[in-house]
């Protein structure tokens, strides 16, 4: 049984150009997450693994359709913004994996999150994995070893 | 948790409107004593300590004159503390308490909320008076988007059993606290005691901030040298090392200095671990066998090859170490090829002679391991590699083996090895890196390479073959230096261990003597 992730959950990845970003955008896709699109600021039109990239959240939701679950990869003094857009945007569910997240940021995160109805994990996450359905974050590594590690 | 000395704590409540003893800080006894002239009446010296009960160990006095007061700093600077020896003394006019408060800020990360605590009573053994009388404390949680608001304090003091003008005083000082924790991103921030003064004022007696490590970079004015909880001042490498850590968010590089001044032969081991809970195990593993630790690192959360290769590059700087043990998680998500090329790099240079046991687990450990030991031949040492099927103890253990056999050795003669030669490119093509390093290929060497390895190991594929063969960035050097070279360091390694040798990548660590 999977709770927070299968393959018809609909994710967008925050930072999908950056270094972890497009690294990790590549592994859950070919693990089989449904990944509909990315979002970092000016780089809108641009794509990684053939996911197009919005410069804001609320961008990638007009025009990719409605997304359920955020997963960011986003440099930590920067992970609150972020974070919010995706809430105001209406994602219900965050995925935050980065380290070192200023700890009031992470309450402003929290408080929003109980107003806004959503959830997140993290910050300093490796991930959800649910085996044979999808990863959101970075456990296993590539898909492959992903499937052998998580195998039912 | 990066902590403040109290003189730097009572600053940023006076920028509050708390009112804090008149004074100011002195290194010299000479200096504490112009203070106390300034001051004009009878004062406290006090010792700038990261410890608690500093009056228990001679490191607060009273003085009457500026003559006494140069006495008693004289008494208090240089004062060996717990491991932590005095440089600064609070110079502060005597206040006369007619009684005394505690109150507090903390983060309560269960509630994922400030937690502001108030208590009608102060001073030492707070935390036993707040067990034994629970009615004379009063706690509330506080609404991260809207800050205390002034009645809530005010009825967080009537609670204690408080109440009138010095209620509503109370309450105004508690927002004023709360105000400085939240702008300065304070884990926890005290005032105990807080006194109230005979002549009906109060004061922040003593207080006690610590500011959140991941914050304390939007907080440069605190003028914190390292974002870390330290019981001494840190050393000149852990400075260096921090200075690494604060200027690549990429990956978390934790390093903490466990001996100085030590020999070979001692039985100090290098330790470099990545992740915490299997970092701890292996460090165990290594103290179990008999070592001590020259340095506890941390290397995790998917670092660049390059801050691998930096902290190598401190660790080794720390001393004739007998041996370098590398080891954590056992199923890390990162492709450890990465750390491994690192190490490589770093042993490479440093020509290291004295054994080395690296455990890789996990993402891509077979290519990890054959990297680290391509190193045998190459350099004085023996290097062994191992995976996440491997203990830690069995590890350790191979370590332990391995500086025997090369104590024996030494009686000897050593396993040769190849030697240095300097790298002159005769035909750089050259450009720079996000923290300030510089690639190089020496292209009358690729135009001997067959296999242009390169081009298919770089990371982000930013490279490519121009019309004469050679390998060139397929993005402007702009590009590359904001960060689309993530320092992978294969076009070194790889280009070494699989190539011509023609890829060359140096990687400056400020501060660092090498």
């Amino acid at each position: 049984m999977s709770i927070l992730i299968d393959q018809a959950k609909r994710v967008l990845v925050q930072g999908i150009t950056g270094r972890e970003g497009a690294a990790r955008t590549k592994l859950m896709v070919e693990y089989g997450t449904h990944v509909v699109a990315g979002v970092t600021p000016g780089r809108g039109g641009e794509s990684v693994e053939g996911i197009s990239v919005y410069d804001t959240v609320a961008e990638a939701w007009e025009k990719a359709g409605p997304i359920d679950i955020s997963v960011l990869f986003i440099p930590a003094p920067l992970v609150r913004s972020a974070a919010l857009e995706a809430m105001d945007a209406g994602v219900k569910l965050l995925v935050i994996v980065p380290d070192r997240v200023p700890i009031y940021d992470v309450l402003a995160i929290a408080k929003r999150a109980k107003s806004a109805g959503a959830r997140f994990v993290g910050p300093n996450t490796l991930g959800v994995l649910s085996p044979d359905k999808g990863v959101l974050g970075m456990i296993g590594g590539r898909a492959a070893t992903a499937k052998s590690w998580f195998a039912i | 948790m990066a902590r403040l000395h109290e003189y730097q704590g009572k600053a940023l409540l006076k920028q509050f409107k708390v009112t804090v003893p008149q004074g100011r800080v002195a290194t010299t006894p000479e200096e504490a004593h112009d203070i106390a002239a300034e001051i004009g009446k009878p004062v406290m010296v006090k010792a700038q300590a990261w410890i608690t009960g500093r009056a228990s160990v001679g490191g607060i006095r009273k003085a009457a004159t500026p003559d006494e007061v140069a006495e008693a700093a004289r008494a208090i600077l240089g004062l060996k503390v717990k491991g932590f020896t005095v440089e600064q003394v609070l110079v502060e006019e005597q206040i006369d308490i007619a009684r005394e408060f505690y109150a507090g800020v903390i983060v309560d990360d269960r509630a994922q909320a400030p937690l502001v605590m108030f208590a009608s009573v102060g001073g030492t053994g707070i935390e036993d008076i707040a067990r034994e009388h629970p009615d004379k404390v009063a706690t509330t949680h506080v609404d991260i988007e809207f800050g205390l608001q002034d009645y809530q304090a005010r009825d967080l003091v009537r609670k204690t059993g408080i109440g009138g003008t010095l209620q509503r005083d109370l309450g105004g000082l508690l927002v004023q606290l709360y105000d400085v924790a939240r702008t300065y991103e304070a884990r926890a921030a005290e005032i105990n005691p807080l006194a109230l003064t005979a002549d009906g004022k109060l004061v922040a007696a003593d207080c006690r901030v610590t500011v959140d490590d991941y914050a304390v970079f939007r907080h440069k004015d605190l003028g914190i040298a390292i974002a870390r909880e330290y019981d001494r001042p840190p050393t000149k490498l852990e400075k260096i090392a921090y200075d690494v850590e604060a200027g690549d968010y990429r990956g978390t590089f934790y390093f903490i200095q466990m001996a100085e001044d030590f020999e070979a032969g001692q039985g100090y081991v290098g330790f470099h671990g990545a992740g915490g809970g299997g970092s701890m195990m292996s460090m165990d593993a290594v103290l179990r066998q008999g070592y001590k630790l020259a340095t506890f690192v941390d290397t995790s959360g998917n670092p660049p090859a390059s801050k691998v290769y930096r902290a190598a590059k401190i660790i080794l700087a720390t001393g004739p170490i007998d041996g370098y043990f590398g080891s954590g998680s056992g199923v890390a998500s990162q492709e450890q090829f990465y750390s491994a090329r690192g190490l490589f790099k770093a042993f490479l240079e440093a020509h290291l002679d004295v054994p080395v046991v690296i455990r890789l687990g996990g993402n891509a450990e077979d290519k990890a391991v054959e990297i680290l030991e391509a190193l045998n031949g190459r350099i004085p040492a023996k290097v062994e590699g191992y995976k996440k099927d491997d203990s830690p103890d069995f590890c350790a253990g191979r370590l332990n083996a391995l500086i025997k056999e090369s104590a024996d050795q030494r009686i000897g003669e050593k396993a040769s090895a190849v030697s240095r030669i300097a790298y002159h490119a005769s035909q750089p093509y050259t450009f720079e890196t996000v923290t300030g390093g510089t690639v190089t290929y020496d292209h009358a060497i690729c135009a001997t390479c067959e296999s242009k390895v390169c081009i298919e190991a770089c990371a982000r594929k930013i490279l490519t073959l121009n019309d004469a063969g050679l390998p060139v960035l397929n993005i402007t050097p702009e590009a590359a230096k904001k960060g689309q070279c993530v320092e992978c360091l294969a076009c070194e390694v790889d280009c070494l261990l699989y190539g011509a040798g023609g890829g060359k990548v140096s990687l400056p660590i400020p501060g660092l003597d090498v």
